[in-house]
């Protein structure tokens, strides 16, 4: 089995290289694992740095947002007939060898999508961040009617059939809602599997504002209306 | 309040029409455009200065009960649609850019 792991990242010049340098270089039940950073238009180093490090780098040309860079990545990892996609932020603030227990049901036919959820243990998470996930939780539950604990984790794996199945219409971070309303959409089985959060000054930093729920609401209706084809 | 309301439009106004008029000098806008936005902005300011014209207005086409609250009323819908109208297209828009920029990313690994 082909893995494929997405990485959109935009800006990351301080933390791309340590994410990168912690992907696993094999995983049970894969015979072969690529790494593809989309560079979404960034103004520092991080094309330069990630041409170091992975073994595909795509660039947009200009900065469209973290869901354009996914779907670039997901569209380049159907493209290598990869038969596992995971995605991962470049921000450092997931654990790359989280990736592993995320394949495991893929890879065992038990489910299409995994969503690592950070929220089985938040103690570390800053409690604005905590409220911040429950209130896009609540929002993408009422757009999509699926419950998940975590909406809008970056990282995420998906089958093959989930791959090509999803088709997304979202440019920024209401992707990850998105993702919810196309499992349901389509049917397929997901689940969540715990995993750990690193909460260091700069990842704090970085994601989105709480305050962004209202742009990410009003984005997921009109998708909800005109989006599908 | 009203003598704000006043001095906004005319404001907003003024700075509309200068914007077009700089526009249109520098080629960036048609001869149509400009006086599409000179005509409209210069009906907003002088109904925001003088709101007696809507009744004048009205009496004239023999409508005796609407007034300038319904006029405002009105005036408030549309608006509404042509933001709707500028969110879909913007969106729209945004999609088609994505799609470019996308497929000028996939195309390096063509190259590779």
């Amino acid at each position: 089995m082909k893995l494929a792991i997405v990485i959109p990242a935009y800006n990351e010049e301080k933390s791309i290289e340590t994410v990168l340098n912690k992907i696993p270089k094999s995983i049970d039940g894969i015979d072969e694992i690529i790494t593809i950073v989309v560079d979404d238009g960034s103004t520092d180093d991080t094309f330069e740095i990630s041409r170091k490090k992975a073994k595909y780098v795509l660039r947009h040309i200009v900065n469209m947002g973290v869901g354009a860079a996914t779907i670039t990545g997901l569209s380049a990892a159907k493209k290598f007939r990869s038969d596992v996609a995971v995605t991962i932020d470049a921000d450092d603030q997931h654990d790359p060898s989280d990736i592993a227990k995320l394949v495991y049901p893929i890879v065992n036919g038990l489910a299409d999508v995994v969503i690592g959820s950070r929220m089985s243990d938040t103690n570390d998470m800053p409690p604005i961040k905590i409220i911040g996930n429950w209130f896009m939780n609540f929002l993408t539950f009422l757009v999509f009617r699926k419950w998940t604990s975590d909406s809008q984790s970056g990282l995420k794996a998906f089958n093959k059939k989930a791959i090509s199945k999803m088709c997304f219409h979202s440019i920024g971070y209401e992707i990850c809602s998105e993702i919810i309303g196309e499992v349901q959409r389509n049917k397929l089985r997901l689940i969540e599997i715990p995993v750990s959060t690193i909460y260091s000054k700069y990842s704090k930093a970085k994601g989105q504002s709480w305050l962004n729920g209202i742009n990410i609401l009003t984005k997921m209706i009109v998708i909800k209306i005109t989006g599908r084809k | 309040m009203i003598l704000a309301a006043k001095a906004l439009a005319l404001i907003l106004g003024i700075i509309a029409i200068s914007k077009s008029y700089h526009d249109f000098r520098k080629k960036e806008e048609g001869l149509t455009m400009f006086l599409f936005w000179l005509t409209t902005w210069s009906a907003i300011i002088v109904v925001t200065l003088y709101p007696i014209l809507i009744d004048k207005f009205n009496a004239l086409v023999g409508d005796q009960g609407s007034s300038i609250n319904t006029f405002l009323g009105a005036s408030i819908v549309a608006l509404f649609f042509v933001v709707y109208r500028i969110y879909i297209k913007a969106h729209r828009i945004e999609r088609q850019l994505h799609t470019i920029v996308m497929k000028l990313g996939l195309k390096e690994l063509d190259k590779d």
